[in-house]
């Protein structure tokens, strides 16, 4: 009652992780960096009897393109993004978020995964990723199931996360070929959380016709949202075609998708202003990328 | 780095050693207050009101004392009528009274073997409230019908600077420019936390805490407790960054009443959620005014009139708002400033108290004015600023209790005033060198494009300079006495006692530079004592930008008086007689001075081994202490500082990113000039936060602080500032303060806000209320609609 404790236990391999997990259920909880799960047992926001240190499983960190699929562990720092930028064009996106996130000393101990299974409506990675397309692999003593990022996130702090699962994977498939994202976002000092964002994802065919886009919002609504409008207006033009008319037309149907709140961050009309701004931004961010590589 | 200084005719003045504790420092090795541990400590903690303001009906605590591990309760049913007075009024009321005058007070306290158990029985201890009502407006508060925070009344007295007639400066005036502004509060939001550890055995009372007021901590527990001041022990230990937090607090007083209740050493360590909602913060401000101003750019009038919420335990009547003197060529002025009473948390001076919020008020009409008759600012102030020698327009500066300085001064005999500067007139230093200066380092004149004209524009990117002035005090008398005491050992080193604070400034670094300046002793030779009253002589601390002027006053008139006495023994034993004025001491080794050709020498050890020889029967080591009374400060001295901003702003996103910054500091003679541009930076930092993203947010129902941590309260990182910022000096030498210094912590922050608001200006076109967070700055040119192409 007073002096709150729980059993540390540190697995080495994936099997061992779900083991555990499944022998004590909701009286466990997976710590992946610990820096949000930290805060939340200082403040007294969570309770468990058993820790489950993830740290020490090697198999869950890695950042890799194999196939059409950019591969990310779960345990993969907010640091492996940024030293991974090179990668390709996508990784590249994901790393300049990771650069916009908190310190280079949290980012090093702070994890994609966990970012991931925190669900803040803030969280910068997210954006990109539902942009891209990413999915999720989610391992049970059941076996394992793959599902897109954006139906994992169900709310604030809320995921698709069975009792006894664990997230082991986000991928992002089919970005073979001439892909370009971008996200950005409006904070207050250099070391922030996102007052609102937006990311874009495009993908062109050989012919420099856009063939698939992506955009999502984040800080506007208790998930990210997907700007389906948005991406509507994109798919199918020429780059060339791409110009200032198209980019605001897609900024205000992200502004329209928006669900801004007001807060002591920032008003719900300042929110969805930048909503435009952002999306119409990231756009024309990307169709440079891909100009410069066409 | 660049530090543009070049000591001059000093040995050790001027030297930019590091300073003395950097080793602690960077190995962490260091104790603060939340680091120090007695054997046999108890841990407590504060059970805090949840209401703005209500009577205590009751408070049981059976439940509490009842958990095991508990050692102890008290309530206001401990302390009857406990009263105590910080330094200035920055804190007056009682301990525990049984009323809760913000959310957050302190309603009684819990002693226990762990820190865990003491967290736990707060929930246990019972508390029912009889509801006041409350006031958390800062207008409101002064309405006649208001609910009175204090038994005294919310409003105090008026305090005003008057000069000439302001409706004949109207009359003079071409235009006349009014404008009101409105100040969040600003948190201190020192990084470290703080704690407070006391004994209480018999009458003998010993407390550790980060301070940087030990002495007023020694008075204020002398007062609320009756314990005679010989028997109050404070150590103060350093602070980290404290910007005027860390002066004396109720939480120190509660850990006092809780060790004499269990009669054993307690320490209470503050969350770092009490540090930034439950101690004290700077005032929510409102500046109103007008200025006049003649076609040719002289200003005619200024009439500001300036209102302060004190929260519940402030008491300020008569904040010195420096600004009045800056912008002192105008030629008429009325400045009225009021203070008044809320039911939020206590608030109290800050980092340039006054000047960071009036005087940027006074700085941003007095832009208006300038540009109104479209005359560059840099030009504008030079042509209105105070300069040197001029006469002050502070005249009367009082303290209520303790009568006004002219009554004071008129007091005083003429051998105590003799070779006093001019009263009421200003010493030394202006803004008028620095912003030559200032200018041609900048390239002002190439870069300044006009008022509201950007200096490049790329795509939604704007880029803007602008120059801001500020001032200050350099310590205040009246409550902010000081004193130092310095001790000659046999073998020739020196002990220094001086109050004063350890809060990132170097102080314990600068005041050792003097003494040995003035002993003609190296550096090495010199140590410092600044927190524990037992050795310390009373100061009113590190606060007011006092601590090089006065303090270091102090320990120069110290150094002199054992200089003096040591001389006068070194004359008669070692020099036959000579008149000890001749003499001198320079690395430890007394001679005759100016006289080359007289190889006489003797060292100061062997003089003391004389002087302690028995057959000589005199003392065993020198103490030297001032003689004579310090002129007061606040009727000629003030600290000068000019400062110079690039800006970029976003007009898509509202974003203000600075990206070249120039400060210019008059501070006199510098004493260590990589200590004074660890101030100067520091200092516009502040100043920079202030104006971009920082404020309280209270909540509008009962008041409390819902930005309570640094996630929601944004203060500028490294990162966020330029990464080399070019600090330059002028040293126009003080005519009273040690070798010509003067104070310096304060004014930079002062300056800094004016200068980016104008650079803001000058990048888009319109003024941004402030903060100038992103959405300000949108809606800002949204209203004035601004650059017509809104970049997207």
């Amino acid at each position: 009652m007073v002096n709150r404790s729980f059993e540390y236990l540190r697995p080495e391999t994936i099997g061992e992780a779900v083991e555990m997990k499944a022998a004590h259920g909701t009286r466990a909880r997976f710590w992946a960096g610990g820096t949000d799960m930290m805060l939340l047992w200082n403040r007294r926001e969570v309770a468990f009897d058993y820790c489950i240190d993830l740290t020490y499983v090697p198999a869950l960190r890695y950042i890799e393109c194999s196939g059409d699929a950019l591969r990310i562990g779960a345990m993969a720092s907010l640091d492996d993004l940024d030293l991974k930028s090179d990668l390709n064009p996508l990784a590249a996106a994901l790393g300049h978020t990771a650069r916009l996130m908190c310190t280079k000393q949290t980012r090093t101990i702070a994890t994609v995964g966990g970012n991931m299974c925190h669900a803040s409506p803030s969280a910068d990675l997210t954006p990109p990723l539902v942009a891209m397309g990413a999915r999720c692999r989610l391992l049970g003593p059941d076996g394992e199931r793959d599902l897109p990022l954006e139906d994992f996130h169900l709310g604030v702090n809320e995921t698709a996360l069975a009792e006894s699962e664990m997230l082991t994977e986000i991928h992002v498939p089919g970005v073979d070929g001439k892909v370009a994202a971008h996200y950005d976002r409006v904070a207050r000092t250099v070391v922030d959380i996102a007052l609102v964002s937006s990311a874009v994802f495009i993908k062109v065919n050989a012919g420099n016709r856009i063939e698939r886009a992506g955009v999502a919002l984040g800080a506007v609504a208790p998930s990210v949202i997907r700007v389906t409008g948005a991406e509507e207006t994109l798919v199918g033009r020429d780059l060339s075609n791409v110009n200032n008319g198209v980019t605001t037309t897609a900024g205000e149907e992200a502004a329209s998708a928006a669900r801004a709140i007001s807060d002591i961050r920032a008003s719900k009309e300042y929110r969805t202003d930048m909503v435009a701004t952002l999306t119409a931004r990231a756009i024309r961010q990307c169709i440079s990328s891909l100009e410069g590589t066409a | 780095m660049n530090v543009l200084h070049k000591p001059k005719k000093f040995k050790i003045v001027g030297q930019g050693i590091p300073v003395i504790d950097a080793r602690e420092k960077v190995t962490g090795s260091l104790e603060y207050g939340v680091d120090f541990v007695l054997p046999r400590m108890v841990h407590g903690k504060i059970k805090r009101s949840t209401v703005p303001h209500a009577r205590i009906k009751r408070i049981d605590v059976t439940r509490a004392l009842a958990l095991p591990g508990v050692l102890g309760v008290v309530t206001h049913e401990d302390a009857p009528g406990l009263n105590w007075m910080g330094v200035w009024d920055n804190y007056r009321g009682q301990i525990l009274d049984g009323i809760s005058r913000f959310v957050g007070d302190e309603v009684a306290a819990v002693a226990a073997t762990s820190v865990e158990i003491a967290d736990a029985a707060l929930d246990l201890i019972d508390v029912e409230y009889e509801p006041l009502p409350a006031v958390l407006d800062v207008e409101k508060a002064l309405l006649d019908d208001a609910p009175q925070v204090r038994e005294e009344g919310n409003v105090r007295d008026e305090y005003r600077v008057v000069w000439g007639d302001l409706d004949e400066g109207e009359t003079q005036a071409d235009y006349v420019i009014d404008q009101e502004m409105r100040y969040k509060a600003q948190n201190y939001a020192g990084i470290g936390r703080n704690a407070c550890i006391c004994t209480w055995d018999g009458d003998q009372v010993s407390m550790w805490t980060s301070s940087q007021t030990p002495s007023e901590l020694q008075t204020g527990i002398h007062q609320a407790f009756g314990i005679p001041m010989s028997n109050v022990r404070v150590v103060a230990l350093p602070s980290g960054c404290s910007f005027g937090l860390w002066w004396s607090n109720n939480f120190m007083m509660v850990t006092a009443l809780l060790a004499r209740k269990v009669r054993k050493p307690v320490k209470i360590e503050l969350t770092s959620q009490e540090c930034m909602a439950a101690v004290k913060r700077r005032h929510i401000e409102i500046t109103r005014g007008r200025m006049g101003v003649a076609k040719d750019g002289t200003l005619t009038m200024a009439d500001f009139s300036h209102l302060m919420d004190n929260g519940a335990y402030g008491f300020k009547t008569d904040v010195y708002f420096f600004c009045c003197d800056l912008w002192g060529g105008a030629r008429n002025g009325d400045y009225r400033v009021r203070g008044v009473n809320t039911n939020l948390v206590t608030s109290g001076c800050m980092r340039a108290v006054g000047d960071i919020t009036m005087g940027l008020a006074v700085e941003r009409l007095a832009d208006k004015c300038a540009h109104k008759v479209n005359m560059d600012p840099l030009e504008f102030r030079i042509k209105n600023q105070i300069k040197s020698g001029q006469q002050l327009r502070m005249q009367e500066p009082r303290q209520h209790m303790k009568g006004n300085l002219t009554d004071y001064i008129d007091g005083l005999t003429e051998e105590q005033t003799g070779n006093w500067p001019k009263m009421f007139h200003l010493s030394s230093g202006s803004t008028h060198e620095l912003l030559l200066k200032g200018a041609e380092k900048f390239r002002w004149h190439e870069r300044w494009k006009g008022w509201g004209v950007p200096t490049r524009v790329n795509g939604s990117k704007r880029r803007g300079v602008g120059v801001g002035t500020g001032a200050h005090c350099c310590g205040v008398e009246f409550g902010g006495n000081t004193s130092s005491v310095v001790r000659l050992n046999h073998d020739g080193s020196v002990n220094v006692f001086s109050a004063a604070g350890r809060q990132g400034q170097g102080s314990e670094t600068t005041l050792v530079q003097v003494a040995a300046e003035e002993m003609g002793v190296p550096v090495e030779k010199v140590s410092i004592v600044t927190g524990d009253t037992y050795v310390v002589p009373w100061a009113s601390g590190s606060s007011a930008s006092t601590t090089m002027f006065r303090t270091g006053w102090a320990t120069r008139e110290a150094c002199r008086d054992a200089k003096t006495q040591l001389l006068k023994i070194a004359a008669r034993e070692f020099f036959d007689g000579i008149d000890h004025e001749k003499l001198d001491i320079e690395d430890g080794i007394i001679r005759v001075a100016d006289d080359p050709a007289d190889n006489r020498r003797i060292a100061i050890d062997e003089l003391m081994n004389v002087l302690c020889s028995d057959s000589l029967s005199q003392t065993s080591v020198i103490t030297g202490r001032p003689n004579g009374v310090m002129p007061p400060t606040i009727a000629f001295a003030r600290q000068w500082a000019a400062q110079f901003a690039e800006v970029e702003v976003d007009v898509g996103t509202g974003e203000i990113r600075i990206t070249d910054y120039l400060a210019g500091q008059d501070s006199g003679t510098v004493m260590n000039p990589k200590v004074l541009k660890n101030q100067v930076i520091g200092g516009a930092i502040c100043g920079a936060g202030f104006v971009l993203y920082e404020g309280m947010e209270f909540d509008p129902s009962d008041g409390r602080v819902l930005n309570d941590s640094l996630l929601d309260y944004k203060l500028l990182r490294t990162g966020d500032f330029p990464s080399d910022p070019e600090v330059f000096f002028v040293e126009s030498q003080d005519p009273v303060g040690p070798f010509g210094a003067r104070g310096a912590g304060e004014s930079p922050a002062a300056a800094a806000g004016p200068a980016i608001c104008q650079a803001v200006h000058n990048a888009i076109g319109v003024w941004v209320d402030v903060p100038m967070t992103p959405e300000t700055v949108m809606r800002a040119i949204k209203e004035n609609e601004g650059p017509k192409a809104m970049a997207s």
